[in-house]
């Protein structure tokens, strides 16, 4: 089974967000980045299929030279391979960019499926995963807490929360899954991995070398334009409710929220 | 409560990288095959180990306490899981050969290692701790096949392991020993007691291997009749697979101040006769084969009083940002503000800052030594002359970390008022569990007699020589920088009358011994405060200089303040406590027993 998963680099939750002076970005210099936890649960889910059938995992990362570190931690997790589309024209590109360039670099290479996060931390649009599918013409299943590859190899069964209930969907493959949490527990790197990931493969590659025409990413080629971003409004103190049983505590509660913020 | 674990990673990565540049640790032979970036990826995820798989321990463990029931000891089963899981991922032995099931990485990443583990739980990052030092003990000193039998299974997390020198009798006397080995064919049957065995039971393993130290039957009386044994609890077929129990018993567990999720725990060697032990290396050289270790190990206990105030202080930062009482004293702010704002708070945080990184550079400076001392070409110069800094270093770190980091988890709680000395937050723990950095691996009183005694006249003064030559050059170095030259000749200042009282007092050493006794502790701590100013004041000039390029930020000009803090607020005491350490009252000895 050829497997592949793509991977973004988000701000760790420990780093301060700071806004830019331009109100359209956030200061990129100072913080810690790491891999988009929705794509972690890509790489665990991946690893684990290879575990069962065998065959090989390739993680595809793009941006500056720093997602290389991630791709080093997915390595170290288990996977086998690591691509790394750096070029300076992606800077500021959009979803649908990132896309386009992510089909450019796995069309070429086997793959019987391909997982990301079901959204970026970061930005939280949730585009990549259906967009590269739509690319590279091949179904895609989102937002999954389960995958289940058939015996032989040919279609997958996922399963998809909706409002509370299940959907059970079935497909052939190859097929892009999008990772939701909850569709496992991703491992740590291990000190053996750590040793070996240094020997794996990672190779970079530049717009010319995927055949990519530099005009079509970057700020000028958005579709989707930040008109401004502002903090979140900063959050009032809680309150904690006293009482010395439950009951006397949700009967307080009760009583706050019919009396003080009117909602019962 | 969950995350009480805090831990700035920049600082720490300011340390390794623009501080002692860790990375060139890999040119040194042993360490051929590793790159900077597989050390960064080991402190990044033993961060995020950290964080998730053993910060919840801290509380879990509290919780559960120790139970002992029927002569064993039950410990969270989540305890169980998180050793597993070291054992299984390499942390055990990630420092150690690869021919015993360690990873081969250098000696200081442990220490880095160690460093999250122990913030995040300290009771629990004794068991794997404890079972490498053990695991140690029998790689380097045991025979071939005592080696391939225990060692791979106790870095591999199968099996756990401890280190038993305490009996009732010999605590810091260890000339005391009174476990006793039989000869008996090719091993040896032990009789006698142990006390304070950290991790002595448990059920994290199937089997826990006691490196203790014992005396053979009829050997000289005193430090030269010692030997070092493995006595598993329960024995090992040549195999590895288990037999019989080793007649080891746990006879009870303590109760005490704080890691109350580390058993610590009375053993009974050979009750019924039937407890065989190995030996360990050469008979009668069980002191010496242990203190080997022992530096290591002393290290480790610095990285945990620096390690329990870094999160209580980053734990008090958090609260101070958050909790609103009273007015600005000058008026800046409109009504109520956040106690950071009140200048009493600030000198607390600043404090505790420059404490937690000062005490962060010196242990790590004294991993990177030690990784000089032990990887260079044997017989360099330069490989005797880490060894001789780290010698001298590693009573000083030990004794200055214990001590100022339980006073820096003292002071965390005070910034919280009444609420830190709640359970509601971590800090009450912290300082509780940080209380015993000072008293095991030797107790502070025991490491001040050790610097002030052995390692200022070891090698005829060539320890201190090189502890001073280091220090000299540095002042030297950086006495006319434009920014932090004042200060750089403060401590040039306090060093020169360092070097002469330290002088004095070895002398005192023979000549009026009770004298130098009653002031060994001060002078180890005003060692200590040089120490810390030299490393402060090391990152600051760094930190200056990236500020002078233009990329500073906050970041920096905190390294820069803390430095200046530091030593404009701690060296005139210092100077004064040197002082004091050659003055010639003598109360402290001519008081009589009934006065006090
Ligand atoms: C929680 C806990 C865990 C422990 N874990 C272990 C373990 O895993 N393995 C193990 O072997 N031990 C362990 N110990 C034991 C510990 O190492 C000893 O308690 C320590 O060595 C001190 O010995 P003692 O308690 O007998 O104190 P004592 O030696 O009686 O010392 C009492 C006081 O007298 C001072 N003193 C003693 N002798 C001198 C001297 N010659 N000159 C000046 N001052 C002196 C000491 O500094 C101290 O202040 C543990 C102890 C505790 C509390």
């Amino acid at each position: 089974m050829n497997i592949i998963v793509c991977l973004k680099q988000v701000p760790d939750t420990e780093s301060q967000i700071k806004l830019a002076p331009d109100g359209k970005s956030i200061l990129k210099e100072d913080l810690k980045w790491v891999m988009n936890p929705y794509d972690e649960f890509g790489v665990e889910e991946a690893l684990r299929i290879k575990e069962k059938f065998g065959g090989s995992v390739t993680v595809v990362g793009l941006g500056p030279k720093r997602v290389t570190e991630s791709i080093r931690t997915a390595l170290a997790m288990g996977a086998d391979k690591g691509i790394l589309i750096s070029d300076p024209a992606l800077e500021g590109s959009d979803a649908l960019a990132t896309a386009k360039a992510l089909a450019a670099a796995v069309k070429d290479i086997p793959y019987d499926i391909i997982f990301t996060g079901q959204r970026g931390v970061d930005d939280d649009n949730g585009i990549v995963g259906p967009a590269l599918a739509e690319y590279l013409g091949i179904p895609h299943m989102s937002i999954i807490v389960k995958v289940e590859v058939s015996q032989d190899g040919k279609s997958v069964k996922c399963n998809k929360p909706v409002e509370g209930q299940t959907l059970v969907i079935e497909s052939p493959l190859p097929a892009v899954v999008t990772a939701q949490k909850g569709l496992n527990e991703p491992r740590y790197a291990s000190l053996p991995g750590i040793m070996k990931a240094k020997k794996k493969p990672l190779e970079e590659k530049t717009f010319a070398a995927l055949g990519l025409n530099p005009s079509e990413f970057g700020e000028g080629a958005r579709n989707l334009k930040v008109i401004e971003l502002t903090p979140p409004p900063a959050r009032k103190a809680g309150k904690i409710v006293s009482g010395d049983t439950p009951e006397s505590k949700a009967k307080e509660l009760a009583r706050l929220l019919h009396e003080e913020a009117k909602v019962i | 409560m969950v995350d009480h674990f805090r831990v700035n990673r920049n600082d720490i990565f300011f340390i390794l990288k623009n501080q002692l540049n860790y990375g060139s640790l890999c040119s040194l032979e042993r360490y051929q095959d590793l790159k900077e970036e597989m050390l960064d990826m080991v402190v990044n995820e033993a961060i995020t180990m950290a964080r998730e798989l053993v910060d919840p321990l801290q509380e879990i463990g509290e919780k559960w306490g120790v139970r002992f029931e029927k002569g064993k000891v039950f410990c969270p089963p989540e305890f169980k899981e998180a050793f597993k899981h070291f054992g299984e991922n390499g942390w055990i032995g990630l420092a150690r050969n690869t021919a015993y099931g360690g990873q081969g990485f250098p000696h200081m990443m442990r220490i880095v290692v160690n460093d999250l583990m122990y913030g995040a739980c300290q009771a629990f990052n004794m068991a794997p701790s404890l079972t490498h030092g053990a695991a140690h003990l029998i790689e380097n000193f045991a025979v071939e096949n005592l080696k391939k039998l225990f060692v791979p299974k106790m870095y591999g997390g199968e099996w756990a392991g401890t280190m038993c020198l305490t009996e009732p009798d010999a605590g810091s006397n260890l000339a005391n020993t009174r476990t006793t080995a039989y000869p008996a064919g090719d091993h040896y049957k032990i009789k006698g007691s142990k006390i304070f065995i950290s991790w002595g039971d448990h059920d994290l393993t199937e089997n826990i291997v006691h490196l203790i130290l014992a005396r053979m039957e009829g050997a000289p009386e005193g430090v030269k009749g010692i030997s070092l044994f493995i006595v598993p609890k329960i024995k090992v077929n040549p195999d590895g697979s288990l037999g019989e129990p080793n007649d080891v018993l746990c006879e009870r567990v303590e109760e005490k101040l704080g890691l109350h999720a580390s058993p610590t725990c009375e053993l009974n060697f050979g009750g019924n006769n039937g407890c065989v032990g190995f030996l360990c290396g050469l008979a009668n050289r069980g002191l010496p084969h242990m203190f080997q270790m022992m530096n290591a190990a002393r290290i480790n206990t610095a990285v945990s009083g620096m390690t329990l105030a870094g999160t209580a202080y980053l734990n008090a930062l958090a609260y101070a940002k958050a909790r609103i009482q009273g007015q600005d004293v000058a008026g800046r702010k409109p009504g109520y503000v956040p106690i950071i704002d009140h200048p009493d708070v600030r000198r607390m945080l600043l404090w505790m800052k420059a404490m937690v990184d000062g005490m962060r550079s010196m242990i790590y400076t004294g991993a990177f030594w030690s990784d000089l001392a032990w990887e260079l070409p044997a017989g360099s110069e330069e490989r005797t002359h880490y060894h001789n800094l780290l010698d001298f270093i590693t009573p000083i770190m030990k004794a200055y970390c214990s001590h100022m980091g339980f006073r820096v988890c003292e002071i965390a709680l005070q910034c919280l008022g009444g609420y830190g000395y709640t359970r509601d937050y971590p800090i009450e723990q912290y300082l509780r569990d940080a209380k015993i950095m000072s008293l095991y691996e030797g107790t502070n009183g025991i490491q001040s007699i050790d610097l002030m005694g052995r390692k200022m006249r070891g090698s005829k003064g060539a320890l201190f020589k090189a502890f001073r030559d280091e220090l000299e050059r540095f002042c030297i170095t950086h006495e006319h920088h434009p920014e932090l030259g004042k200060e750089v000749s403060i401590l040039s200042v306090v060093l020169e009358k360092l070097t002469k009282v330290a002088l004095k007092m070895a002398e005192r050493m023979n000549s009026d011994p009770l004298q130098w006794a009653s002031y060994t502790f001060p002078a180890l701590m005003c060692f200590g405060d040089v120490t810390m100013s030299w490393r402060l004041l090391d990152l600051a000039i760094i930190a200056q200089g990236i500020t002078d390029e233009g990329q500073g930020n906050p970041f920096h000009s905190g390294k820069i303040m803390q430095a200046s803090y530091f030593v404009g607020t701690m060296l005139p005491l210092t100077l004064a406590r040197l002082e004091t350490c050659m003055r010639p009252g003598r109360e402290i000895i001519e008081m009589s027993n009934q006065a006090f």
